[in-house]
Formats: structure tokens, C-alpha cells, sequence
């Protein structure tokens, strides 16, 4: 059965109250009928005392009785009937009470409550007089509304305590929840910081407790796969890289060397540099794919040097001012100071393409702008043209080797520009967004954290 | 200048010698670092170009060897993996250079020429003439038929680089190199419209035209008639 995932820290408060309320609800509940019990024994020890003294006041004074007289008993309120179950003589209390009804023999106390909301037990005894002749019958009553307070006040004491007890053991368990938790959270960060470039890093089995030992270790074995299928991958694109560009270098030297072979015609030397840029062409093409392929980046290092970002971005200017000029396009940098570690190689390389990208796509007439901000954690690197836009469609697909929208191809446009972009902006940690409006331009951000 | 070509594979040193030899210059294969070894230490070669990736005794090895043996011979790094670790580690190792494959036999010549000079300072000119052209380097000064051709640091920086190799042929990647200071792969479209301005200034008034391409390969200045 799946349960659903909630939060493990409401899901163990919730526990822990509800036990706490239980286990302190029924200590209450045990305390409660316990002090009501030994109340009720104490009483009736003191009534019984109570009734002993005056059976035998009885047997001695019952003619005192007979004659109005009051036998003192103190703290004690008593009625004695005769045998015609009349009134004999009462304490003063007593005499405000109703008729009592003769219970049977050996019958326990009873609970008569006055009409002002007393609360009194009765207990009956059958007296005999003197000469051993049955009397009638006596009551003893005890106030019991002082205990009946003392009760009621320990319940509501009792109800705080309970109260109490599930409150602590919610903020207990909110505490002791996030205190089992953290060894969980310093995973997710530990394993937050692996990425394809540090696939050797593994997690310390011994700092975490015995209970996350297994998903650790599962963690690390799962990194240790990942990172055997990652240099396998590596070796293999190293040989591929090797296995397609030798033979590129050989037919590439020979056609250069006879391009360059004195006594070569006009129409040979321009079959052999058609050849020669082919050759260039593929070999573009090899570099971007295994490129992409990952085969060609290096696993562990990228440089991390301090790029001065308006300075690149007048480079990247720089080196496309002229085509921007004869395409009648206004090529501008709009930059606040401010500097990037990353590597210069490969910011250069993203930004060329998207400038070539961006003159390619906008009319005499129009602008490309080339802009850097820091923003919050992060810097931004952008390329805005006054373009023809990219339709909303392609929009998320771009980025993905070998996808561009439908349009002449023009020489040497595969789709790997922007698939290249996006790679790079991972490499540094970033990523790459796409903001286009069709007749009215596009803008490719790169969002660069800082370190 | 002698030159030591460190390559496994055999086509490609072959074409490679063929190519330093087409430029003057001499050039001797080893086809492993163990060969290589006691070749490069016995002081004979002006240079090294070394395949990275070797069997046995691998480039970097080799140069690392070398450099601690105190050999300061200049070297120059051919790899096929192209990768930037690559290049990290065949500077870190002691090579001067580095050239991702397929690399331009003239731009293995150009640099070839630059780290040895680097060792060897020679004298520039301060004055080149070409045809009508001519270059007064230190006053930043190019005329043709006595007009002063006004050029932007970028098309001075490739005429600088045409007219010191007046009459042999540079490649388009020496030329990239030289003029924005890149290399590898990049827009071809924005390279030859700098081409394009540089010949509209210093050609097209004349009829003797100077800047010529060769196709695929890169461009020489040269005086030519027109055809």
C-alpha cells in the first residue's frame, strides 16, 4: 500500500501528541478514580467510627434520647429514628434534610444532594438499646462538597497536564524530528554538489547514523556506476575523436600540400581548396558533436579564471564589427562592470554563436545588442537582436542538437549552435533561456551563478 | 631549422615533413617517444613537433623527460582530442605550443618559426615595400603609390601579418590567431567580410592587386597583374 507523502515531521508530531495525550489521559484517568476511591475509603472509615460511637451512645443514653436529649457528636450530623420509623432526635443540619427512606441492612453509603447543591453521604444503622432491644435506626451524614471541589480541581489540573503533555511532546518531536532529519538534509546537500564533473566525489558512510548507512551506501555505489559508464563514455569519445580526425588530418595535409605544389593549375588549386574547406567544414562538424557528446570536454577542469565581462563582450563586438557593418546592423554593447570566473574559451565560444546566430537573423536596419548585469547569486550574459523571433513552438526545442526551425539552410547551420549555448551555460553551472517575439527580435540569457 | 616530427602515425608525419619541406624546412620522423628520447636530447633539432597521443612513452612524457633533463628545446604539441584539458596539460608539461589536429601544415610552419624566433630573436625591417606598398612599421604607416591607406587595428594587424610574410601564403587560422587572438573554430562569414574591407582599402583603387586567396588555404600578398 502507498501512503502518501506527506511531511515526516507533521506525520511524527502528530504521533507523538496523540501518544502523549494517551499515555497522560489515562495516568489521569487511573489517578482520578484512585484519589476518588481512597476518598471514599476515608470516609467511610471516619463514618463508621463515626456510627460505632454513637451505637454505643445510644445503648447507654437512649432513654436521654427518648427524652429530647441531644447526644454530642462532633463534626457529625445524625438523625435516630424509633422503630415506628419516627423521629427521635437530630442534629440541627439533619433536620433540613427530607425523610430518609430505611435502606436494608449492610447497604453502602448513599449520596443525598440538598436543595442547594450540597452533596452529603448517608450511611443507616440499626441501634438497640440498653437492654439489647432493637431502637430504630440511625443516619450519618458527612458533607462530601468539599471533596467534590478538591475532585473537580484536580480533574481540571489533571486536563491542563494532559494539555500540556501534548503540547511539549509536539514542539519534542518537531525537535527531535529535525534533529533525525539532518543527517537526510546534509545528503540531499552532499549529493547536490555532485555533478558530471565530480562524479569521484562519495558521500562519508561514517558521519551519518547506522539507519542511513544503506541509502548512503546505495548512493555512493549508484555514483561509482555512474561514473564508470561517464569514463567509459570518456575513453570512447577520446578514441572516436582520435579515430575521426587522424584520417581528417591526413586527407587534409595532402590536399594542402598539392594546393600548395608549385606548377599547379588555377582550376586544380581551386578543386583542392574546395576539398580543403569541406574538409574544414567536417571538421567543424566533428568538433561540435563530440563536443556535445561530452567526448571532447574534459571531465574534471575548466578553467575558473576572473573574466572581465565588458571586456569580453567588446571582444566578441570586436570580432563581429565588421560583419555587422556590412549587414547594415547596429552591433552595440550595453555592460555594467563586472566580473565572471569562468572559462574564457568557452563564454567566447557561446557568445559567438549567438551573435552569428543573431546577425544572421536580423535585417539592415536592425541591432544586435550584446549586454551583462549581475543579478542576485548570478550573472547574466545576453544577445538581443531586432530579428525576425523564433516561433513560440521552437522555442523549447531549441537547444537540442540538430532541431531548428524550418527555413533555408544556410552554410554550415546544423542546429548545433544553440545545443552548443546550452551546454556551455550547464558547464558553468547556468543554464540558457529563449525570449522571442516573431517580427520583433529574440534574446538568448545566459544565467551564469556566481562562486 | 631542423626540426624533430614526433608522430605515430605514418601518413601523417610523411605529410607533414613533405609540408616543412615545401617551406624550407628540414625534418627528420621518429615514430616513438623512445625513439625520439635520445634524438631530442642530442641538440641537433631547432624544434619538436610531438603527437600527445603515443604509443608506449606518450608526448607529454616525453616533453616532461626532456624539460627534466634541462632541454629547452622548443616544442610544439599535435593532438587529436582537441580538448581543453588537452591543452592545459601540454603547456603544464613544458610545450610551448599547442595545435588541435587537423591543424594547417602552415600554421604548424608559422608557429614553428615564432617559438624558435622566441629563442632566437631576429631583426624585423622597419621598412617593407611591396609593388607600389609600402610599410613603415615603426610609424604604423602603410602608403600605396604614395597615399596613406587608413586602416582600424584590426585590418593593420592583418596587413602586418600579410606583409611580414610578403609572398608566402598564411593560413586563415594564423591569420585568426594574429588578428583576434582566437583559435579554433569560428564564423567563417565574419573572417572573410574583414577580408573583404582590407582588399576594398588597399586593392581595389589599383590595378595591380596585392591581397590574393587561395582557396581553402588562406591568402598571400603578392603582386599581381590582373589577368
Amino acid at each position: 500500500m502507498s501512503q502518501p507523502s506527506g511531511s515526516i515531521l507533521r506525520k511524527l508530531q502528530l504521533a507523538f501528541a496523540l501518544s502523549a495525550t494517551l499515555l497522560a489521559g489515562l495516568m489521569a484517568l487511573f489517578m482520578d478514580r484512585a484519589l476518588h476511591r481512597s476518598l471514599e475509603a476515608e470516609d467511610a472509615l471516619v463514618m463508621e467510627g463515626q456510627a460505632r460511637a454513637m451505637l454505643q451512645r445510644l445503648a447507654t443514653e437512649e432513654p436521654a434520647l427518648e427524652a429530647g436529649g441531644r447526644p454530642v457528636l462532633e463534626k457529625a450530623e445524625w438523625r435516630v429514628l424509633d422503630r415506628k420509623g419516627r423521629t427521635l432526635a437530630q442534629s440541627a443540619f439533619m433536620a433540613s434534610l427530607p425523610p430518609l427512606a430505611v435502606p436494608p441492612p449492610e447497604a453502602p453509603a448513599q449520596e443525598v444532594e440538598t436543595a442547594d447543591g450540597r452533596v452529603y453521604s448517608v450511611v443507616a444503622r440499626p441501634w438497640r438499646t440498653a437492654g439489647g432491644d432493637p431502637g430504630g435506626t440511625l443516619f450519618l451524614a458527612m458533607d462530601r462538597s468539599h471533596e467534590q471541589a478538591l475532585t473537580a480541581h484536580f480533574r481540571r489540573t489533571l486536563a491542563l497536564a494532559v494539555g500540556l503533555a501534548a503540547l511539549v511532546a509536539a514542539l519534542v518531536a518537531r525537535w527531535v524530528a529535525a534533529w533525525g532529519l539532518a543527517p537526510l538534509a546534509r545528503i540531499v546537500r552532499e549529493t547536490g554538489t555532485i555533478d558530471d564533473r565530480h562524479l569521484d566525489r562519495r558521500l562519508e558512510a561514517g558521519q551519518f547514523p547506522g539507519e542511513l548507512r544503506d541509502l548512503v551506501d546505495t548512493l555512493n555505489a549508484a555514483l561509482a556506476r555512474l561514473q564508470a559508464a561517464f569514463e567509459r563514455t570518456d575513453r570512447l569519445g577520446a578514441e572516436l575523436a582520435h579515430e575521426l580526425r587522424t584520417p581528417l588530418q591526413n586527407l587534409r595535409s595532402t590536399l594542402e600540400n598539392q594546393a600548395l605544389a608549385p606548377g599547379s593549375s588555377e582550376a586544380q588549386r581551386s578543386a583542392l581548396g574546395g576539398l580543403l574547406e569541406e574538409c574544414d567544414r567536417m571538421a567543424a562538424l566533428i568538433d561540435q558533436i563530440l563536443f556535445l557528446a561530452r567526448a571532447d570536454v574534459e571531465s574534471g577542469r575548466l578553467a575558473r579564471e576572473p573574466i572581465d565581462l565588458p571586456g569580453l563582450l567588446e571582444e566578441v563586438r570586436g570580432f563581429f564589427e565588421a560583419s555587422a557593418e556590412e549587414a547594415g546592423v547596429a552591433l552595440g554593447v550595453v555592460a555594467v562592470p563586472g566580473a565572471l570566473a569562468g572559462d574564457r574559451l568557452l563564454l567566447t565560444r557561446a557568445l559567438h554563436n549567438l551573435v552569428a546566430n543573431a546577425l544572421r537573423h536580423t535585417p539592415r536596419g536592425g541591432q544586435v545588442v550584446l549586454g551583462t548585469e549581475a543579478v542576485a547569486g548570478a550573472t547574466l550574459l545576453w544577445v538581443e537582436d531586432t530579428g525576425s523571433g523564433i516561433a513560440p513552438e521552437w522555442i523549447p526545442r531549441l537547444g537540442q542538437p540538430f532541431t531548428r526551425p524550418p527555413e533555408p539552410r544556410s552554410e554550415g547551420g546544423l542546429g548545433l549552435g544553440l545545443a552548443i549555448v546550452a551546454r556551455i551555460a550547464a558547464m558553468l553551472g547556468g543554464a540558457m533561456a529563449i525570449r522571442s517575439r516573431v517580427g520583433e527580435g529574440t534574446r538568448v540569457t545566459l544565467r551564469i551563478p556566481q562562486t | 631549422m631542423r626540426v624533430l616530427i614526433v608522430e605515430d602515425q605514418v601518413r601523417t608525419a610523411q605529410e607533414l615533413r613533405s609540408g616543412l619541406a615545401a617551406a624550407g624546412l628540414e625534418a627528420l620522423v621518429a615514430p616513438t617517444g623512445e625513439e625520439a628520447l635520445p634524438l631530442a636530447g642530442s641538440g641537433v633539432f631547432d624544434a619538436l613537433v610531438v603527437d600527445v597521443m603515443l604509443p608506449g612513452l606518450s608526448g607529454l612524457e616525453l616533453v616532461k623527460t626532456l624539460r627534466g633533463s634541462g632541454n629547452p628545446v622548443p616544442v610544439i604539441f599535435l593532438s587529436a582530442k582537441g580538448n581543453l584539458e588537452d591543452r592545459l596539460r601540454g603547456l603544464e608539461a613544458g610545450g610551448d605550443d599547442y595545435l588541435a589536429k587537423p591543424y594547417s601544415i602552415l600554421e604548424v610552419v608559422a608557429r614553428l618559426r615564432t617559438i624558435v624566433r622566441r629563442v632566437q630573436p631576429a631583426q624585423a625591417p622597419a621598412r617593407i615595400q611591396v609593388a607600389d606598398l609600402v610599410w613603415d612599421r615603426m610609424h604604423r604607416n602603410i602608403q600605396r603609390s604614395g597615399h596613406r591607406i587608413d586602416l582600424t587595428p584590426k585590418e593593420y594587424a592583418l596587413m602586418a601579418l600579410l606583409l611580414e610574410n610578403a609572398g608566402q601564403v598564411v593560413a586563415r587560422s594564423q591569420l585568426v590567431k594574429a588578428v583576434w587572438g582566437l583559435e579554433g573554430a569560428v564564423d567563417a562569414n565574419a573572417v572573410d567580410v574583414q577580408i573583404l574591407r582590407l582588399r576594398r582599402k588597399v586593392d581595389d583603387p589599383y590595378p595591380v592587386k596585392l591581397i590574393h586567396t587561395l582557396r581553402g588555404v588562406g591568402l598571400v600578398l603578392e603582386p599581381r597583374e590582373p589577368a
